[in-house]
């Protein structure tokens, strides 16, 4: 499957530098709260969603960023895809009960420690990870049907975790933005 | 069995040799240091959860909801959940492995 992965950065760099070395490194850091990455440490991109890059742009970067655009050539046997497809989902949610099997306090564990346990045994071989950000915005969603309250959302927030940048996933990635415009 | 199905299944291998293996102190030691873990973000068993409810915002009229949607996706890939008495609705998580007892239940 190939989508469109839109990535932020700091405005700090050249971007023929950023373009030729290609999206950073981020890393979960369990000390501090600002480091703690939804899929664990990875190079993540928003699924196709510039107005997201914008907003974490804003958010992180104080207006000060670049938006980069990828094209990610998601590899189907090593792709875990917790957004899109119900097969990984409910085999990943066989994993969680195996291991709630194990030790009935990982019933409270985050998405990233079921993941970083994988990862600290060496066990977890996707090279990405998809999921979906579930914060319902009432203005993105619609009535499939009147008379009826069943919704859908037709902008959802994907996020992409790209384990490892060696693996051919990343297949082009250029510069599409710079904010502030003139900065 | 295609190739993203053996992924699975080794790391379910896996998991089963670390439970038969490794002593129960180690189990433990090591579930303990990722529980410490502080991470942001709703947890993984919340994540699954809630996932159509928050994706989708399916919500439907208790008196309706069991027949029609166990008829849409099957009896095994849906939970009705009655924790909206006051608004007659209930929510609807589909995908949650539960037992047929559980259902009837609802």
């Amino acid at each position: 499957m190939k989508i469109i992965g839109h990535h932020t950065c700091s405005s700090n760099g050249i971007i023929q530098e950023i373009e030729q070395k290609g999206a950073f490194l981020s890393t979960h850091l369990e000390e501090n709260l600002n480091q703690h990455k939804f899929l664990g440490s990875g190079y993540y991109f928003w699924d196709n969603n510039l107005s997201m890059a914008h907003d974490y742009g804003q958010k992180n970067y104080k207006r000060k960023y670049y938006i980069f655009e990828a094209e990610l050539d998601l590899i189907d046997d090593y792709f875990l895809d917790l957004a899109g497809n119900r097969i990984d989902m409910l085999r990943f949610q066989e994993i969680m009960s195996k291991l709630q099997e194990i030790d009935e306090s990982t019933k409270n564990w985050t998405l990233v420690q079921f993941i970083e346990f994988l990862k600290s045994k060496n066990e977890f071989p996707y090279r990405a990870i998809r999921a979906v950000n579930t914060v319902t915005n009432p203005k993105k969603i619609m009535k499939f049907v009147q008379g009826r309250d069943e919704f859908i959302n037709l902008n959802p927030i994907f996020i992409v975790c790209i384990l490892d940048k060696k693996n051919d996933i990343v297949t082009s990635f250029k510069h599409i933005k710079t904010f502030p415009p003139n900065g | 069995m295609d190739n993203k199905a053996q992924v699975h299944q080794n790391i379910m291998a896996f998991l089963d040799n670390y439970l038969q293996q490794t002593p129960e102190s180690i189990i433990k030691e090591e579930i303990q240091a990722i529980s410490k873990m502080n991470a942001e973000g709703v947890s993984a068993e919340e994540y699954f959860l809630n996932f159509d409810k928050y994706y989708l915002g399916l919500k439907v009229p208790v008196k309706k909801c069991k027949l029609q949607w166990q008829n849409i996706f099957g009896k095994h890939l849906i939970y009705c959940e009655y924790n909206q008495p006051d608004t007659g609705f209930c929510n609807i998580k589909i995908g949650v492995d539960i037992t047929s007892t559980q259902l009837a239940n609802t």
